[in-house]
């Protein structure tokens, strides 16, 4: 079953869907939220929330691509847990790279007259003029939150490429923020 | 600004950069076509100066070839000597190890250009008769009847040196009264081929070891001849100086090849090979047949 089957089943709101869904992505999905999380069991238990999420938001919403949208789904619901989580302190192994954000950041507030759509699609038009290599391993790191040594492996580049990649993409990020007026 | 809303943020760029994370497959790091482009700079070099001592003019080929973007593969890799010369039989073409691998390596002309032209797979070789007929006649006898031409075909004659494709090679006819052997012009070497070589010391090429996609990253197109001079430069001076070879400095060729041409000793060139900062080391046939 292709996508567009699977969102015509959410449109006649069947639950085929969801298993349709599960089958399809929940693989990829448990990977990102296991990424954020760092644990298998609230990896899975964040994706039913995730699921239940994609149940309520289509319809209306009708995505072109079913997989980016169910695994941005599943990476918010991640977020959302690993927040909770560590408000209760409970996030032995999570391993997003907070840190390595932290790096090309100056000013800790957060502005309140931008939005996370606005800041993402400026982003989103920053990664559209980098190499694709940069743009890939930049979302990989920041976006599915794999470690380097899995990205060099998926993309069979070393190690130091991309760390490299990415502290370029970093600095890169920040002069363009900059010039477009955002204080980071 | 916090780094978590920055997260979130990045969560909300558009689905088709996520998709594209996910299906991406890097281009090949495509050394062979470094190489490639390297070996024909070599090749134009060497040929050139043939042609322009002898004629002043270049190898073209019949069908235009001259016109297209042409891909040279050279690098033949040996890890035994063998005297080819010795083992030709008359009225067989013999088409060397090396070369032989890299025709089956590169059967279909897969290659992609930088430019994004399909590229043709040419092979700088040696054909040459081990009974020794001039290459003029082995040229007359064997590559003229296959359509293949110089506009001036001197250069082959005093070089031997010719660039085919995987057809041309494999169509080669070898009369009777002839042995023909075709060989890459430069064969990579390794230590295995060292401990055969019998002599102390070898005329090599070393190619450095050098990221030209990671030096030119970001780099305007004008500045990036600047750049990879400035970096073979200083790269080139660092390796010479640790091996006691000053005096010798790499050449960078414009077309990504940044090596030099040296007679060492045999125990130096294993150095050179085991070093990281080394691509690769090859016998440059070439000088053969000068």
């Amino acid at each position: 079953m292709d996508d567009k089957e699977i969102i015509e089943l959410y449109f006649d709101r069947s639950e085929q869907a969801i298993r349709e869904t599960a089958e399809r992505y929940g693989g990829l999905c448990v990977s990102i939220a296991y990424n954020i999380l760092g644990s298998r069991e609230d990896a899975e238990e964040s994706m039913n929330d995730a699921y239940f999420a994609v149940w309520n938001a289509i319809p209306p919403a009708k995505p072109d691509s079913l997989r980016a949208f169910v695994c941005k789904v599943a990476r918010n619901m991640a977020l959302k847990r690993l927040e909770f989580n560590t408000a209760k302190k409970r996030m032995p192994n999570a391993i997003i790279p907070f840190a390595e954000l932290e790096e090309m950041i100056t000013d800790g507030s957060s502005p309140s007259d931008v939005s996370d759509e606005e800041l993402g699609k400026l982003i989103g038009i920053f990664l559209k003029t980098q190499s694709a290599d940069a743009r890939c391993v930049f979302v990989r790191r920041y976006w599915y939150f794999d470690k380097v040594s899995d990205i060099a492996k998926r993309y069979s580049f070393g190690e130091s490429k991309v760390k490299s990649l990415l502290s370029r993409t970093r600095n890169r990020l920040k002069k363009f923020l900059i010039m477009e007026g955002y204080e980071i | 600004m916090r780094a978590d809303y920055l997260i979130k943020a990045i969560g909300c760029i558009n689905g088709a950069l996520v998709d594209e994370a996910e299906d991406y497959r890097p281009k090949r790091k495509n050394r062979t076509w470094i190489w490639a482009a390297a070996s024909a700079a070599c090749l134009l070099i060497i040929v050139g100066a043939v042609c322009l001592r002898s004629s002043g003019r270049f190898l073209i080929a019949e069908d235009g070839h001259a016109d297209k973007h042409i891909v040279v593969h050279t690098g033949g890799k040996a890890e035994r000597y063998t005297d080819y010369t010795a083992v030709a039989e008359k009225g067989t073409v013999t088409i060397t190890d090396e070369l032989k691998t890299l025709l089956d390596q590169h059967k279909e002309p897969e290659e992609i250009a930088p430019d994004g032209r399909m590229a043709e797979v040419f092979f700088n070789v040696h054909v040459y008769d081990a009974g020794g007929a001039g290459a003029d006649n082995v040229y007359r006898t064997c590559l003229e009847p296959l359509g293949i031409r110089y506009e001036e075909h001197e250069g082959f004659s005093e070089s031997g040196i010719i660039s085919l494709t995987r057809e041309q090679i494999l169509a080669v006819k070898c009369p009777p009264q002839y042995a023909l052997v075709i060989e890459p012009l430069v064969v990579e070497i390794n230590e295995k081929y060292l401990d055969t070589v019998g002599t102390d010391t070898l005329k090599v090429r070393v190619i450095l070891n050098v990221d030209f996609e990671e030096l030119l990253e970001g780099v305007e197109v004008g500045d990036r001849s600047e750049v990879i001079e400035e970096h073979v430069s200083m790269l080139s001076g660092e390796y010479t100086r640790d091996y006691g070879i000053n005096g010798i400095s790499a050449e960078y060729s414009g077309l990504y090849n940044a090596s030099f041409i040296g007679e060492f000793n045999v125990e130096l060139i294993a150095q050179m090979i085991a070093d990281p900062r080394t691509e690769r080391v090859c016998i440059d046939n070439s000088e053969k047949y000068k």
